[in-house]
């Protein structure tokens, strides 16, 4: 082999190498699908940043880049809680993230406790009308991350942009009625963590 | 300036920086110092409702607060109040018959009642001459208020803030006060004071106990007090270097832990259900057990139980003495 064949050779297992390197650094970029994250908070009405976009608590961001992302939870009051998220490709992942008082006292726990025990008394009283159906919206009990929740499915449509305005005018008028059945039924709807499909009519 | 003025001016300088550089030492030392003039404590001493051996239990910490490297352990100078201690007080409130019982006085004068408990130390005064009433309420008045009454009754108000954020309404029904988000009758504002100790909140066995509350209607008349008295040895406080609780072991949550909430009587959830718990965050505080010789401080480890489909908010106290210096 002359040395002119040697360093042709080496020069191309270089070239290799580095196009490889070069491959495998830009691999998940490469690689990389969409999927959707659901960020639950207790308690809710919470502001998220996740990769410097803010939302409101609970949120469900679609079409997101699969991988880790930083989620950052802000309440005043509240410990600011920072976290990494993994995103599946395809997968929409559900995360909920609970938020602790800055300041410990006797009269904050003891309001944690009162507002726990009545969600829960709430969710005794309602439990026996559930699930609930009407032409406009759904109301029932499911258990979201872990956490008592009443999922309320409201039936609004939405096929064009132009019936947007309409869409939302919907998703209120049936919130509302969805809230009055609970109230009818003796349960007070703020005592309830209530999770909105398709979303929260007053975030609109 | 001439030369001499100015070496003048340099000596003068360098004397400055070394004087506030010593000072600056010196602080720093005397804040971290180690003082445990009582030797070992024992300690607290809390009943649970279910020990923490019996769970899974996950360390999951997500709080970054910086806890000090020592802690004031105060001395608890005698507990209990005597008939006399408690017949002055009762003066201040305007009861000067003779009270009925032994170890919890009564007195009841012109629909006032005070029931004094002597073992525990904790008084309870209300006023049925005054009626809760409706209209808009400025909760920080009526704190102010609150305040200046405890003081004009002789109850010490040291350390003692208002919670202004967290305040409840309660209506009256029949003779029991019940709480209420959206009154419809008149109601009474209750207004409830955290004690502090050198910055950290005082708890009890219970963490939903405080040490005073104040009902008020809102013109700032007071129907009721809840008063927990403490007495420290103010003279004799000890300095006790703290647990690494970012290095807490599961095995030494659930020997020395202390599960807290859920309590007997929460009527929130029955804690032998509970099958595993993940904890999440970390404070520190004071413990007042009500019955030991100190007042020390105690981690107050937050976070949530698992019971098959259900999930309720835990609270555990962990001594925060380090080990070695805990009988």
């Amino acid at each position: 082999m002359t040395i002119n064949k040697i360093r042709k050779f080496v020069i191309i297992a270089i070239g290799i190498v580095i196009i490889l390197a070069i491959i495998l650094f830009f691999w998940p970029v490469l690689t990389r699908g969409k999927g959707s994250i659901v960020i639950n908070t207790i308690p809710t009405g919470v502001q998220i940043v996740v990769d410097d976009k803010s939302y409101e608590s609970p949120t469900k961001i679609k079409d997101i880049s699969s991988g880790r992302h930083k989620i950052m939870i802000i309440k005043k009051g509240f410990k600011t809680r920072e976290d990494d998220v993994l995103v599946r490709k395809n997968e929409t992942t559900e995360i909920t993230f609970r938020l602790y008082t800055a300041d410990v006292t006797p009269t904050g726990l003891r309001v944690d406790l009162e507002v726990a025990q009545k969600q829960l008394s709430g969710f005794e009283k309602l439990s026996g009308f559930l699930p609930h159906n009407t032409s406009n919206y759904r109301i029932e009990y499911q258990m979201v991350s872990g956490n008592p929740s009443v999922v309320i499915i409201l039936y609004a449509r939405l096929n064009k942009a132009s019936q947007l305005e309409s869409f939302k005018k919907q998703l209120k008028e049936y919130s509302v009625e969805a809230l009055d059945w609970i109230s009818l039924k003796g349960v007070e709807p703020d005592n309830l963590n209530i999770i909105w499909r398709p979303r929260d009519p007053n975030s609109i | 300036m001439n030369t001499s003025n100015k070496l003048l001016f340099l000596i003068g300088f360098a004397v400055a920086l070394a004087a506030v550089s010593i000072a600056a030492f010196m602080l720093s030392r005397s804040s971290t110092e180690v003082k445990t003039i009582f030797g070992k404590i024992p300690r607290p001493e809390i009943t649970s409702v279910t020990r923490l051996q019996s769970k899974i239990l996950s360390i999951d910490f997500k709080s970054s607060d910086e806890i000090p490297k020592v802690a004031t352990v105060y001395e608890v100078s005698k507990r209990g109040m005597s008939r006399q201690e408690a017949a002055k007080i009762a003066a201040k409130f305007g009861l000067k018959s003779k009270p009925a019982g032994k170890k919890i006085l009564t007195w009841k004068e012109k629909k006032k009642i005070l029931d004094f408990n002597l073992v525990a130390a904790e008084l309870d005064f209300k006023n049925q001459n005054i009626k809760p009433l409706k209209g808009g309420l400025s909760v920080k008045n009526l704190a102010a208020i609150a305040k200046k009454f405890l003081k004009q009754k002789g109850l010490s108000t040291e350390g003692l803030i208002a919670d202004t954020n967290n305040t409840r309404l309660f209506e009256v029904t029949g003779t029991t006060l019940q709480t209420t988000s959206k009154p419809t009758k008149p109601v009474f504002i209750e207004i409830g004071f955290n004690r502090k100790l050198n910055k950290y909140s005082l708890f009890y066995a219970n963490p939903a106990d405080l040490p005073v509350s104040v009902m008020l209607n809102n013109k700032g008349q007071v129907f009721r007090v809840l008063y927990r008295f403490i007495n420290l040895a103010d003279s004799k406080t000890g300095v006790y270097p703290t647990t690494d609780i970012k290095k807490l072991t599961t095995s030494n949550l659930s020997v020395f832990g202390t599960l807290v909430r859920p309590q007997e009587g929460d009527e929130i959830f029955d804690a032998s259900l509970i099958k595993s718990i993940t904890f999440e965050d970390f404070s520190l505080a004071y413990l007042d057990d009500q019955s030991g010789p100190y007042i020390q401080p105690v981690y107050i480890l937050r976070g949530f139980a698992r019971a098959g489909t259900e999930i309720v908010d835990v609270v555990v106290y962990y001594p925060a003495v380090a080990e070695e210096w805990l009988k």
